[in-house]
């Protein structure tokens, strides 16, 4: 029909009934032989009654809001996932242990390759660096252990002055994911030495800086990378 | 991790991370917390990848339940440990009517979804209830213009609604 062309983008606003009076007759008259526009109606009958769920004052709403940003969530994912795996993975490694030990025991197989479970581990060390005006010295062994990595921590803290109370300290590991976990809390007196150690299923690569902050507040007072 | 098992946590991330986090902001308004829920709904989904299809139509709809339901777990467990910021749970949430809630939430979310043009004149036809002329005049675009702006719009949503396994 002559008037489709000049139609054929009617349907929405008839649905809506947004067409002015006029409008509306010229169309449903197209309508009632134009399969084409009808069928292109029927298709759309059931969003107004879909636009009705959402409340006016939400649907105004978005014509202001800016739109989300989302953000990255895949490389927390990931490194959830592989830390996760990680343990698992000990935790096989550990009942496999376990059961050669337990074949050993009984003296029937001697099990190739053991030895290399108990070689010494490989120690990487550290000092970590003042951030701001910490009175502490710290330095670090990082031991790659089958499991994971140990800390090994020694950490002076100079009385500033006569009036220097203990405090309490944390180490905290953060990861290639940027993730940091606590390992470690300890409380130290001026001018004495603490050596506080923890461990982490991170590898020795897999970390990224090592991190002594105050427990009291959380503060970073000194940091290092391997 | 095993590359096919990494390529399939890429693969819901970003299928399905974008919707999550709008939800889970839109249920309980919190960013943070919107993290640690969708982290571990896709962690679900990812775990029991062998009966979960992603590309099924009731997958969205499946992570979306159980991102609601790891929100109301998480206000149940904040207002055990009184937390009385947490404990007033948003109604969004505490709604009974979950599927029409969830609905409300699709059908908002597909029209957050639209180009800005054409949100506007959905926004002002439907929820103004203006006319094509009325639009015209405000928006300072003919006639013409408004009519197809509604056309691809109206289109446009029920592909999205249709992606998010809202059909009716």
């Amino acid at each position: 029909m002559s008037d489709h062309d000049d139609l054929r983008d009617w349907d929405a606003a008839y649905l809506l009934g947004s067409l002015s009076t006029d409008d509306r007759r010229q169309y449903e008259r197209h309508l009632a032989h134009c399969t084409v526009c009808s069928a292109s109606v029927a298709e759309l009958t059931g969003l107004p009654g879909l636009l009705g769920r959402v409340p006016a004052a939400e649907a105004e709403a978005t014509l202001d809001q800016e739109p989300t940003s989302v953000p990255d969530l895949l490389p927390k994912l990931v490194g959830h996932v592989a830390r996760r795996h990680r343990q698992l993975r000990r935790w096989v490694l550990t009942a496999t242990i376990a059961g050669i030990a337990a074949v050993l025991a009984t003296g029937i197989v001697v099990a190739p390759g053991l030895t290399t479970s108990f070689t010494s581990p490989q120690a990487t060390a550290l000092q970590l660096q003042p951030v701001g005006q910490a009175p502490l010295e710290a330095s670090i062994r990082l031991l790659e252990e089958q499991w994971g990595t140990r800390i090994e921590m020694k950490c002076r803290y100079d009385a500033v002055d006569a009036y220097s109370l203990p405090a309490d300290y944390a180490m905290y590991v953060t990861d290639d994911a940027g993730e940091d976990f606590r390992v470690a809390t300890w409380t130290a007196s001026p001018g004495a030495t603490a050596t506080p150690s923890g461990s982490t299923s991170l590898t020795v690569a897999q970390i990224r800086s090592v991190e002594v902050r105050s427990a009291t507040d959380g503060t970073v007072l000194m940091r290092g990378s391997p | 991790m095993a590359d096919s098992q990494a390529e399939a946590l890429r693969a819901l991330h970003d299928e399905h991370a974008p919707a999550l986090w709008r939800y889970v902001v839109w249920l309980c308004g919190d960013r943070e917390l919107a993290e640690d829920i969708v982290q571990e709904t896709l962690l679900r989904a990812w775990k029991r990848t062998v009966q979960f299809d992603p590309a099924g139509v009731s997958a969205r709809a499946w992570l979306l339940t159980v991102a609601r339901n790891l929100v109301i777990d998480e206000y149940r467990s904040a207002r055990s440990r009184h937390e009385s910021p947490a404990a007033i749970v948003p109604d969004r949430i505490s709604a009974d009517h979950t599927d029409s809630v969830l609905d409300a939430w699709l059908v908002s979310d597909a029209l957050a979804q639209l180009s800005p043009e054409h949100r506007v004149v959905v926004v002002h036809a439907y929820y103004r209830g203006l006319s094509v002329a009325a639009i015209a005049r405000i928006l300072e675009i003919p006639e013409g213009t408004v009519k197809s702006r509604l056309h691809y719009a109206l289109r446009s949503m029920r592909l999205g609604l249709q992606e998010r396994g809202v059909t009716e």
